[in-house]
């Protein structure tokens, strides 16, 4: 009696870690770690005690209450989504024990015929969590669309095939107890591989939300370091600006002096003569241009000073208006990106080359952008169209790349990659249509 | 081809002559026609057509700019490239086609991939195809070949200046038209990238002025088009 009881406290854990990944992968924490576990075990521990009431209706809107609560205790949210949350994770518990009970009438089954056998009550009942755990990661990549935008199709697979692959084999091993009796060894076996297959469902999405966490956090850790060393930037040249501009105050006094001084000896034709030649030291130089576009100029002025300190040449052909139709952040984001990623490649590289080509086509109502680096050896494919990481920080990887890539589809671009192993080049090749 | 230089420093020119010579004479086939200019004033009252120049852009008299533009004027054609010691940039060169920048000194690898562009992208342009029709051969440069279909047991060939009736079948075409810049999107089409305007997942859309046509893509061809399409773009930048 009390391994049976301890049997279904185990069903009610699982319960809880399903709804607290549920929860976790959508919502954010407002409580610490120790709180949030304390909670969710008070709350299943409520529900645990009414399942002896054993009224389906009674467990399921206690199942209902008692989420709401949790959520709302727990996880920053509105009323509304707590709402749903708790709506949704109830349906989701009900359908998966509709489902199990479905599937035993196909059979011609009566679920009240398993009630009094525990082994198959047990059994019945892993596999019906093992079905709710689908339905929950179901759920939350899509009320977590945004969450899931950096997970590929294949993971995507793997995190909604991995419960359901379970549930089929969870299935068989029950329909084989069922057939050959849950007496003895083969209700133990039985209980033993669902409970282990629930287990690894468990343990694999914990740990996936724990890397994903860990990768989101790094990620920001990141990005606050590129904007300390941006400001670093930009208070340097605000350093030198007023450096440069305490020099001409000075300069300018000076000169003042001496016009002052010229004048009090009227000598006319010194001072025109002295202000003159000052007109050609104060004309403004020729400020460096590369392109047009000023935002685009200043981020290629300072890749080219980037690229002579590290002695590697670069040319840039940049017509005329061919990036007007990006936005300031799109120009930073995009540019910014390829020309990081040539001067990685460039810097490890023989010929220490780069070229940056921005070309319109009239004819054709496009505009070209490619980049091309010299590269000793070629990048191996990463047997998705791109390219392996050379980064030593792997957590990077495909990061700036993937940034490429949100550009090119926001202009309804194309975009590919490809190694000429003839001159041992690496090159960048996008396009996009000219805005009409 | 008919190859102009034009700067008033004699080093440059001869080393410039010097490379292009050497680059022509690994690549075999008929000599090129080479002539210097040492100002712009000279290069624009001789009135010569060439196929390819390269130009300094601070010279006596005449800018290299403004002699570029009266060369583009002569043949639209040809392919240009700029030959300066402040690689800084160049409002008025910018307004014409120019083909390429060199900086001075000149980088012996850069200009050989250049000068490779250069022949690929002006042959590509001008090579003639004879297309024979019930009516007599009509000859056709790659450039005014916009695509080749078969409709109807019937091979057509689109051009700039409208359709021909080929005699010849699809297969003839598909070895005929071996440049980079066609490609066979599907069992009847073969079409010239150059007119491309737009891609989509199982056609691809040419446009020759205000005209539009649609062209059948294979869905299995689809990222090999699309890849070859950017590759050849690239080149022809």
């Amino acid at each position: 009696m009390i391994g049976e009881k301890l049997c279904f406290a185990i069903v009610f854990a699982a319960e809880a870690m399903i709804a607290w990944l549920y929860l976790e992968y959508i919502l954010s924490r407002k409580n610490p770690l120790p709180i949030l576990i304390c909670s969710f075990g008070m709350g299943y521990a409520v529900l645990f005690v009414f399942s002896f009431l054993d009224d389906t209706t009674v467990n399921a809107i206690m199942f209902c209450v008692v989420n709401f609560i949790l959520i709302k205790r727990n996880y920053s949210c509105s009323i509304k989504t707590t709402l749903l949350h708790s709506a949704f994770m109830c349906f989701a518990m009900v359908g998966a024990e509709v489902l199990v009970a479905l599937w035993l009438g196909i059979y011609g089954y009566e679920f009240s015929a398993y009630t009094n056998d525990f082994r198959a009550m047990i059994a019945l009942a892993i596999l019906g969590k093992l079905l709710y755990l689908l339905f929950s990661v179901i759920g939350s990549r899509i009320f977590a669309p945004h969450k899931c935008i950096n997970e590929e199709p294949k993971q995507m697979i793997l995190f909604c095939g991995l419960p359901l692959l379970s549930s089929v084999i969870a299935v068989i091993i029950v329909y084989i107890g069922m057939n050959a009796g849950f007496a003895d060894t083969v209700g133990i076996m039985t209980i033993i591989i669902v409970v282990t297959l629930l287990i690894v469902n468990l343990l694999f999405l914990s740990l996936y939300n724990a890397l994903q966490k860990a990768n989101e956090e790094y990620l920001a850790l990141q990005l606050s370091t590129q904007k300390e060393q941006a400001d670093i930037a930009y208070y340097s040249a605000l350093q030198e600006q007023f450096e440069n501009q305490r020099i001409l105050i000075h300069d300018i006094k000076k000169h003042l002096g001496t016009i002052h001084d010229l004048a009090k000896q009227n000598d006319v034709a010194e001072i025109e003569m002295y202000i003159s030649g000052l007109e050609d030291t104060f004309s403004p130089s020729n400020q460096v241009k590369l392109c047009t576009d000023p935002i685009l100029n200043l981020l290629l002025l300072r890749f080219r000073d980037g690229c002579k300190a590290k002695n590697i040449q670069f040319h840039c052909d940049v017509r005329e208006n061919s990036s007007a139709f990006l936005d300031a952040a799109s120009i930073t984001t995009l540019y910014g990106n390829l020309l990081s990623n040539a001067l990685e490649a460039a810097e490890a590289s023989t010929e220490r080359q780069i070229e940056l080509s921005v070309i319109r086509s009239a004819a054709q109502s496009v505009i070209v952008i490619s980049v091309i680096n010299s590269c000793d050896d070629p990048p191996m494919p990463d047997g998705d169209g791109g390219f392996r990481t050379r980064k030593t920080d792997r957590f990077l990887h495909g990061v700036g790349l993937r940034s490429i890539s949100r550009i090119v589809a926001k202009y309804h671009g194309v975009a590919t990659m490809y190694y000429d192993p003839e001159n041992k080049q690496f090159h960048h090749v996008i396009q996009f249509p000219e805005p009409t | 081809m008919r190859i102009v230089f034009c700067d008033d420093d004699p080093l440059i020119l001869r080393q410039l002559l010097s490379l292009v010579k050497e680059y022509f004479a690994s690549l075999g086939g008929t000599e090129s026609e080479y002539t210097v200019y040492r100002s712009g004033d000279e290069l624009i009252r001789q009135g010569e057509q060439f196929d390819i120049a390269f130009l300094d852009v601070e010279m006596p008299g005449a800018s290299g700019i403004h002699a570029g533009a009266k060369l583009k004027e002569r043949n639209p054609r040809i392919k240009i490239f700029i030959v300066t010691a402040y690689p800084d940039y160049l409002d008025e060169a910018m307004r014409f086609q120019v083909f390429r920048y060199l900086s001075k000194p000149i980088d012996k690898t850069r200009l050989f991939r250049n000068l490779k562009d250069a022949v690929y992208a002006y042959n590509m342009e001008t090579r003639e195809f004879p297309i024979e029709t019930g009516s007599g051969i009509f000859v056709r440069r790659s450039e005014e070949i916009i695509c080749v279909e078969t409709t109807n047991r019937k091979t057509i060939v689109h051009t700039t200046d409208g359709d021909l009736i080929s005699s010849k079948n699809m297969e003839y075409w598909r070895e005929a038209l071996s440049l980079p810049c066609f490609y066979s999107t599907h069992r009847s089409y073969i079409v010239n990238m150059r007119f491309i305007y737009s891609i989509g997942k199982d056609s691809v859309i040419l446009k020759n002025g205000v005209q539009q046509m649609e062209a059948f893509l294979s869905r299995r061809k689809f990222t090999h088009f699309k890849n070859t399409y950017l590759v050849y773009m690239e080149s022809t930048k």
